[in-house]
């Protein structure tokens, strides 16, 4: 929502950009390899994901314009890699304001600083502010220069028909009605997913009784970018706010509804430039500030059982919803992109079978359960939602003003990328030093560059001390003396996403290719 | 994850199974049983003034 007299997209410091309808001649009928349904950050990133390996996309959105607000505003290291992996870093650096820090205060007193693991062997830090409508215009721009992607705003999805060797949309622009066959549909279309409904699909999981009103308001500040949490302050007695800097002076401030007080009620503009007022008043901020936009918001934990459906795959907010608290929701969505962006890819290219996308929903829900487990953990001591966890959180933060660990309990948690243990492309292997099978590489300062810039575009074997003579097409061979400690002759297979799928503590070239052939030629 | 998170989510559980009118007697057991438990009377009484405060 916008103050009075200002319409959805007129911002105090984004200006909107227009984007036309598909002009009436453009063929819109042909088949497409793969169909990405919603142009929001998610959809973008699968589509460059799939550019990336050289597959061609259509990207449909009903909206003529970027998303309203700044929605989400942290992205993390992994999807700073991710960004990296699919060219279009750059503008995300020079925008964003990284950080490390967080503090809490329990009635206006500190009772916990956390620092999140960072290291000079990381490229990129822990975290980054930047509003969703920045994160959208530096996806768009790098579509823009990226010919495989086709986008045809102002085109809304009707309806669907899924069957085994593919889906037909039924789509309608200003110029009329249209069905759009593809081999591959993603449902990128957010939390109200039109494909899903569709399918008749529905999310299962938890909703949390705590309700936020999130506001962005322009303030010119000095305080440095740390993430703030309030716990019972002055201005919202038995509740919480977070406070987080973004680019071009705006903070983003999130307060708790009070018991009984109704999202309509809370929403309306005199209400929320006095909640804003009283949580500057809060933490001492006197300076004039500008409302800039806002929404209410409830935490749930709600995702599908299954990710895939024949032809259709689920990524982003189609497929879970999480709290934001920990900030996992587009970090989640823009690891589902990836990781169904490059499957998909090797199956249209012929390198890989379609067995391979049979792992992409273990892979992927598996981490849309482990974000639950910790969001709701956090969830549960932001809003807690019974009298035990009520009363134990008020213990916890009571204790933390004398006892320092107690203050950890008010520690949120932040996203860390999720370990593909239990994947059908993992191969657990022997124990040792290093990432385990399934996990992300850590990233190491090399000196010339970071490990992560010297990994090839699709799978890369890294081996400590001289390396086995192996050729495949998909694979790229990186030798270094040592790394993470583990023995001279180690060997570690990485795929596109920079997970391990494979170790080994002796490099046998026969083996490692016989694991890379049958990794991709599932059937 | 901190050692006092399964203690705190095991003491939510059972005040949530007791509910709120058995909450002040359980409690009141468990301060006195894991005192007992901590096998150092000096330290448990330091403990119990400091938890008077901030109330």
């Amino acid at each position: 929502m916008r103050p009075h007299g200002r319409g959805e997209h007129d911002s105090l410091y984004f200006t909107y950009p227009h984007f036309d309808a598909p002009p009436p001649g453009l063929d819109r009928t042909s088949p497409v390899p793969v169909a990405i349904v919603g142009a929001g950050p998610v959809g973008m990133v699968a589509a460059l994901e799939l550019a990336r390996h050289g597959q061609r996309s259509v990207l449909i959105e009903a909206r003529d314009t970027f998303n309203d607000g700044s929605r989400a505003i942290c992205l993390s290291r992994s999807s700073f890699q991710i960004l990296d992996r699919i060219g279009a870093l750059p503008p995300f650096l020079a925008k964003a304001l990284p950080w490390t820090t967080g503090r809490s205060f329990f009635r206006g007193q500190q009772i916990l600083e956390f620092t999140m693991p960072d290291s000079a062997d990381e490229r990129f830090r822990p975290m980054y502010n930047l509003q969703q409508q920045y994160i959208e215009q530096f996806l768009w721009q790098a579509i823009q220069a990226q010919p495989l992607i086709e986008t045809r705003w102002q085109t809304r999805l009707t309806g669907i028909d899924a069957g085994a060797g593919g889906a037909v949309l039924h789509l309608t622009d200003p110029a009329g009605a249209y069905d759009l066959p593809a081999r591959w549909v993603l449902a990128a279309d957010g939390a109200r997913s039109s494909i899903r409904q569709a399918m008749g699909l529905r999310l299962k999981g938890e909703n949390f009784e705590g309700r936020y009103v999130i506001a962005d308001i322009r303030l010119k500040h000095d305080y440095p970018t740390i993430r703030r949490a309030l716990f019972d302050p002055a201005c919202r007695p038995g509740g919480t706010v977070l406070i987080h800097r973004q680019p071009d002076d705006i903070w983003r401030i999130d307060y708790q509804l009070r018991d009984g007080e109704s999202a309509d009620e809370a929403t309306r503009e005199e209400n929320v430039r006095a909640g804003v007022q009283g949580v500057l008043d809060e933490i001492g901020e006197s300076g004039d500030w500008q409302l800039e936009w806002w929404s209410v918001y409830s935490a749930n934990t709600l995702a599908l059982d299954e990710y895939r459906h024949g032809p259709v795959f689920f990524i982003g907010d189609s497929a879970h919803i999480v709290p934001i608290f920990g900030v996992r929701g587009l970090n989640n969505g823009m690891a589902d992109a990836q990781n169904i962006g490059w499957k998909l890819a090797l199956v249209l290219s012929g390198h890989a079978g379609e067995g391979v996308l049979d792992s992409y929903t273990p892979e992927r829900r598996g981490a849309t359960l482990d974000v639950f487990a910790n969001a709701s953990k956090s969830a549960r001591f932001m809003t807690p939602p019974s009298f035990g966890t009520r009363l134990m959180r008020d213990a916890a933060l009571s204790l933390a003003l004398r006892f320092p660990w107690a203050g950890e309990l008010a520690n949120p948690r932040q996203m860390a990328p999720y370990t593909y243990a239990d994947s059908p492309l993992t191969l657990v292997g022997e124990p040792g030093p290093g990432p385990v099978p399934g996990a992300l590489i850590p990233d190491t300062n090399l000196g010339d560059l970071f490990l992560t810039q010297k990994m090839g575009p699709d799978f890369t074997l890294l081996t400590l001390g001289p390396a086995p003579k192996v050729s495949h097409p998909l694979l790229t061979t990186l030798s270094l003396p040592a790394l993470w400690g583990a023995p001279e002759g180690s060997a570690f297979l990485i795929r596109p996403d920079l997970h391990v799928a494979a170790r080994w503590t002796s490099a046998d070239a026969r083996v490692i290719l016989s694991t890379l052939t049958a990794m991709l030629e599932r059937p | 994850m901190n050692p006092a998170e399964p203690l705190y989510e095991a003491l939510a559980a059972h005040l949530d199974r007791l509910g709120e009118a058995q909450a002040p007697l359980f409690l009141a057991k468990a301060a006195l049983a894991l005192a007992e438990a901590l096998g150092d009377g000096d330290r448990a009484l330091d403990i119990l003034r400091e938890c008077a405060k901030d109330l």
